[in-house]
């Protein structure tokens, strides 16, 4: 039970809520449009055995314009940011966190605690893989959040009462994603 | 005691999690995900979670379905059915939306094993909830229901979940506003 992955936070695994409640309710991914430019959504995650974070990944459907991803503390610090990315062809797009990066500390050491993964898109047209079928207040009582006009990723989130039924389906970790 | 804002503790226990029955969810209910839903009118569950460690109880919430304006009441148990705490009836307010509610006394509980409960006074898509749908899927997962237990009462009378109601969305929260 109290096991999260020390491998790294994913949103379809058990070191999100969202990922437990997907796991409860046999959830799947679908790919989606994001939901509306420039905006960012927040995604908590814990940590239980402290870990780096080097890489962030997400699986690209249709790309259009760019993204941004980062990892936020629980108070809304931005720990690390990538920065404008474009959003790659469809496929798996991973963006390395170890060096490079616009906010923050590249490779940043996350330790015991609660943080955020966070996403932003600059465009309606790009498409993404998104947990699907899962509602507002489903996605509200797993702690996810957002924030409107959030691209890039800002030096301190200004957390939203979520209003999109958008997460998604993005993984972090310390290890290379491939 | 205080708590520290940065903490490894989940921001929300709720049923669908590994703190509540979400494992027993996946393999008795899989496939469905919570919605808007027909409720038994005054009628009450109880459903089982587990804490490991302590844990600070700031707010509470539940889901309300498309209709509002209901009374709703949540409330924490023993393992053995006696209240610890409850809202008390609470109208209903928002539609398809999570309703908080900050108990007078914030208060921490010990690791171990609860229900927690929800009723509603009303019935037309008054909840939130996992709709149960084959006889004895509840049972599976730990949960109750009791009738005409609106408000809650203070000491739980366990009866079968059968299949017309649901597993709410709702819980506790140790943080003390947003979302």
């Amino acid at each position: 039970m109290l096991a999260a992955p020390s491998f790294g936070a994913c949103s379809l695994n058990f070191s999100t809520l969202v990922g437990q409640e997907a796991m409860a309710t046999n959830g799947a991914t679908s790919a989606a449009v994001w939901p509306q430019a420039s905006a960012a959504v927040y995604i908590p995650f814990q940590v239980i055995i402290p870990w780096k974070v080097n890489s962030f990944a997400f699986r690209v459907n249709t790309q259009s314009g760019n993204c941004d991803v980062g990892i936020f503390d629980e108070g809304g610090t931005c720990l690390v940011a990538k920065g404008a990315t474009v959003v790659g062809a469809a496929g798996l797009q991973v963006v390395d966190l170890s060096a490079s990066v616009s906010r923050g500390t590249a490779g940043v050491q996350l330790g015991v605690g609660t943080y955020y993964m966070a996403m932003s898109v600059d465009n309606i047209t790009a498409s993404v893989f998104r947990i699907a079928n899962v509602q507002v207040p489903v996605l509200r009582a797993c702690g996810l959040r957002q924030q409107t006009s959030a691209y890039p990723l800002p030096a301190t989130a200004t957390f939203a009462t979520l209003g999109n039924n958008y997460c998604p389906n993005v993984i972090c970790g310390p290890n290379p994603i491939v | 005691m205080d708590f520290p804002q940065v903490s490894a503790l989940p921001q929300f226990i709720h049923p669908f999690t590994i703190y509540g029955i979400g494992e027993d969810l996946r393999l008795q209910a899989g496939g469905v995900n919570p919605a808007s839903m027909t409720w038994v009118a005054n009628s009450a569950v109880y459903v089982p979670f587990t804490l490991p460690w302590q844990y600070p109880v700031n707010r509470v919430f539940w889901g309300n379905g498309a209709t509002a304006g209901n009374n709703a009441d949540f409330g924490i148990y023993t393992a053995s059915g006696r209240q610890i705490y409850h809202t008390g009836s609470t109208v209903t307010s928002g539609t398809s939306t999570l309703q908080f509610v900050t108990p007078s006394t914030t208060f921490v509980l010990d690791p171990g094993n609860y229900f927690m409960a929800w009723a509603c006074s009303g019935s037309t898509t008054a909840a939130y909830a996992l709709a149960i749908t084959t006889a004895g899927q509840g049972a599976m997962c730990g949960a109750y229901s009791q009738a005409s237990a609106m408000a809650l009462p203070s000491t739980a009378t366990f009866a079968s979940l059968g299949t017309t109601l649901g597993i709410p969305i709702m819980g506790i929260t140790r943080t003390p506003s947003g979302f």
